[in-house]
Formats: structure tokens, sequence, C-alpha cells
């Protein structure tokens, strides 16, 4: 299989034998893709720069199976400088994808969200709003949406004033009176979800506890590198 | 296809950077046919640097000695400290001449999905350092320049060590990046454009 001047961000990249790389790309068509970029380590070249993370490219590629190569790849004009705890976040956005995205699955709109999330990032906008909606989002290209606005076991629309558990493969229902106090979600944080309103600091704190609660078992037991990073600049966050 | 001595030479060889099979065959027959007294000394140099060079214990950068030459160095500044991610580096900005500081060598960058973090890279060294009282009040380190690379990587280690040393009394500042002297603006790469518009500084 050929593949030409597919759009491609950099995920991530890491030597491969003694002058390649392995790129891991998030393209439009065909989700999360691997591929050898062969010889780009023989020389300080400006084409190595191109393959860092976050750079945007125009790329071809051949072969279907694990040793996809990259056989051509150019700069796609749309140059990105990430600062600080924007920058760290925009390496948490990669490190989801490269550990939970599964290669060659496509996923359509993942691509755009990824994309916005970035220039959103760029422009140093609020960061909580951005990675939540970024997580949600990519659980729902996984197979785990949830529908903030339904009580899944009832059918009944979630009221601001009731109190829910979440299940990552139902989604919100009214809480038993045991719950744990760390998982009980009030109606009126999910309803705040749904609507994107990120205003109040405890549905800052739900919307994380929740995103974090979801992805947990896809993650496995292996800490989030970008995570621990971020948490020990930000020890209050 | 060699004797098994020539084959083992020629694997071990391989270990440099950039060298594939074809380049080792060739270093491989030149020191055995051509050069056999380069060859000794290679052998012998090598022997004797790997037992003998560990890292400086104030820097970092490799040395045989306790402390290297730039910190033994009594004539430099000891109140700029220069943060790189490699000695190569050191090498160069002292190949420029201008700096009169000392160095701190990172030997890497942070790279959160290699799973590469502070502690790898020698962070709370550093930052020891910056706290280090010297008794002798010019002698404390007043500025740290960081001067890790311009990609993603290189910044993010310069975020996080800026963040770390916030309230330890030193300024903290970044080399700047963008268009190299003497080049033509035509023909410099989009990011490095990118890079150097949105860092521009009034005059
Ligand atoms: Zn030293």
């Amino acid at each position: 299989m050929r593949v030409d001047l597919q759009p491609a961000y950099i995920l991530h990249s890491r030597p491969y034998r003694d002058t390649s790389l392995l790129v891991d790309l998030l393209t439009p068509d065909f989700g999360r893709v691997t591929a050898i970029a062969r010889g780009v380590r023989k020389t300080k070249t400006p084409k190595r720069q191109l393959l860092n993370p976050f750079s945007r490219l125009l790329v071809c590629w051949q072969g279907k199976t694990d040793m996809k190569l990259l056989t051509s790849f150019e700069a796609d004009n749309h140059f990105l400088s990430l600062k600080g705890n924007h920058l760290y976040s925009a390496f948490y956005l990669n490190e989801l994808l490269v550990r939970l995205l599964p290669e060659m699955d496509r996923h359509n709109g993942l691509f755009f969200a990824y994309e916005q999330c970035l220039a959103a990032l760029q422009q140093e906008l609020d960061i909580e709003p951005l990675l939540r909606g970024f997580e949600f989002r990519l659980l729902e290209e996984l197979g785990y949406a949830l529908d903030f606005t339904l009580d899944v076991r009832n059918g009944c629309e979630i009221e601001a004033q009731g109190f829910y558990d979440c299940h990552i493969q139902e989604g919100f229902y009214a809480a038993a009176p045991d719950i744990p106090e760390a998982y009980l979600l009030k109606g009126e944080w999910i309803l705040a979800i749904a609507a994107g309103n990120y205003s109040a600091p405890a549905t800052r704190q739900a919307a994380k506890k929740l995103a974090r609660r979801m992805l947990k078992p896809l993650l496995g037991s292996k800490p989030l590198h970008s995570r621990e990073l971020f948490k020990q600049i930000n020890p209050d966050n | 296809m060699f004797s098994p001595l020539i084959d083992e030479l020629m694997a071990s060889l391989r270990c440099l950077p950039g060298v594939g099979p074809k380049s080792a065959q060739r270093m491989a027959l030149h020191l055995l046919e051509r050069d056999r007294a380069g060859a000794e000394r290679l052998a012998m140099s090598l022997q004797k640097a790997v037992a003998g060079v560990g890292r400086c214990e104030r820097c970092r950068t490799l040395t045989e000695q306790k402390f290297c030459g730039i910190c033994a160095n009594n004539r430099r500044d000891n109140s700029l400290l220069c943060v790189v991610e490699t000695p190569g580096d050191v090498l160069a900005i002292e190949q420029a001449g201008t700096y009169q500081g000392k160095y701190f060598v990172l030997l890497g960058h942070l790279s959160p999905i290699d799973g590469i973090g502070p502690e790898d890279i020698g962070v709370d060294q550093l930052i020891k350092l910056l706290q280090h009282d010297p008794g002798h009040p010019e002698d404390r380190i007043r500025e740290v320049i960081l001067a890790t690379n311009p990609t993603v990587e290189g910044e993010a280690t310069a975020y996080y060590i800026s963040e770390r040393a916030k309230n330890l009394n030193v300024t903290v500042s970044r080399i700047a990046h963008g268009v190299p002297l003497g080049g033509e603006l035509e023909f410099i790469d989009g990011g490095t454009l990118a890079h150097a518009f949105s860092s521009r500084r009034s005059l």
C-alpha cells in the first residue's frame, strides 16, 4: 500500500537502528501510524528537525504491516511554539495517543480535535477545559462515549440536584447510598461538563477525577510520565 | 565471512554512531592491513579512557579528574552557570569564546514519553549547586543561563529547571534562538522564522 501526501502530526520519534528514526504519526485517514524515517540521523539536516513532536507534515509512506517506511515528508507550513505548562500539556496529549490509540485504526474527527487542542494550547488558553475535552473525545473514539445528559439505568435526564456514579462501559446512573465520596458526582457538575462550562472549581475537580477514573483501566499500571512531570512543577494541581 | 576475530572487531566497531556494516568492514581492514601501530594505540587509549574517564563532580561533564578543567579554573566567573545538554555543547560554546562562566551538563533532556525524567538528567544535583553557599559572596551563582537545545524537549527541560529554580534567588535566563547571523531570510526554514518572530525584542 502507498499513501501520498497525508497530513500528519508527529507524536513521538525515537532512534531506530544506526541512522534511522521510528516515528509515531497522527493522521486524519489512518489514525496513529508508526513508520521508519530512514537515514535521517546521519547528518544534522534540517529535515531531521521536521520529525520533532507537534510538527505538522505532509507524509508519504508505503507498506501495510508493522514496518511502514516514510518515503517522503515535508513541512506543512504550520509552526507551533508551545511554552511552559501548555507545552507540558501538549506532551500529555501525545503520550495519551501513543499509549491508547491502536495503530492504523481510522478515527475521523480525532486528528482535528487534536489540531484544535494544540492551537488552543499555543494561544495559551485555560488548560483544564482543553485537556478534559480532549480526554472525553479520545474516550469516545476508543468506544467509551459518555452521554453527559442521560441517566442510563432509568432513561431519565441528568438532574442538577441528583447524585450520580459512572461506569466506564455504561455511563451515568443514580448513585447508591454507600458510594465512596471520591466517586460521587453531583448532577450540576455533569451538566456543566456537558456544556463545556468549567468555571466552577468543583466542576474542574469532578471532571479531572472522572477523566482519570475512565482512563485508568485503559492505561493500566504504568504511570503517565507527562502527568508526573506536570505535577512536580504544579504541586497544587 | 571473515575469521572470528575479524568478525568480532567489525561487530564492535558498529557501536560507533553512523557506522554500518560497510564502514565497519572498511575500518577493520584498514587497521589490520595498513595501520597496526595506529590500531595498537587506539586499543590502548580506548582501554585507558574507558577505565579512567568519569564525570566531573560539580558539572557532570566527562573528565578523569575529580573536577574538570573548567570547574577547577579559578579565573572563570563562578557567578554564572550555563546549563547544556551534552559535553559537545560545552565545546561548541567554548569555541565561540565569549562565555567566561561555568557549566552544568545534563547529559540528556526531559522526554516524558520515553520516561526520561528530572532524576535522569541530574536536576537535583543542579538545584543543590544553586543552593550551595560557597562562603565567598562573589562565588555565589547569580545567574543560570539555560542553553538546552531549541527543540520541544529542550524547551520542556529549560522550563522545568526555571520552575525549580524560581525561589532560589537566582536569575534564570534562556539563550535566544532565531535567524542565523549572515543568513538570508528567504532561505531560512519556517519553524526558525516563526520562533524568531515570537521571541522578537523592541529596539
Ligand atoms: Zn566540571
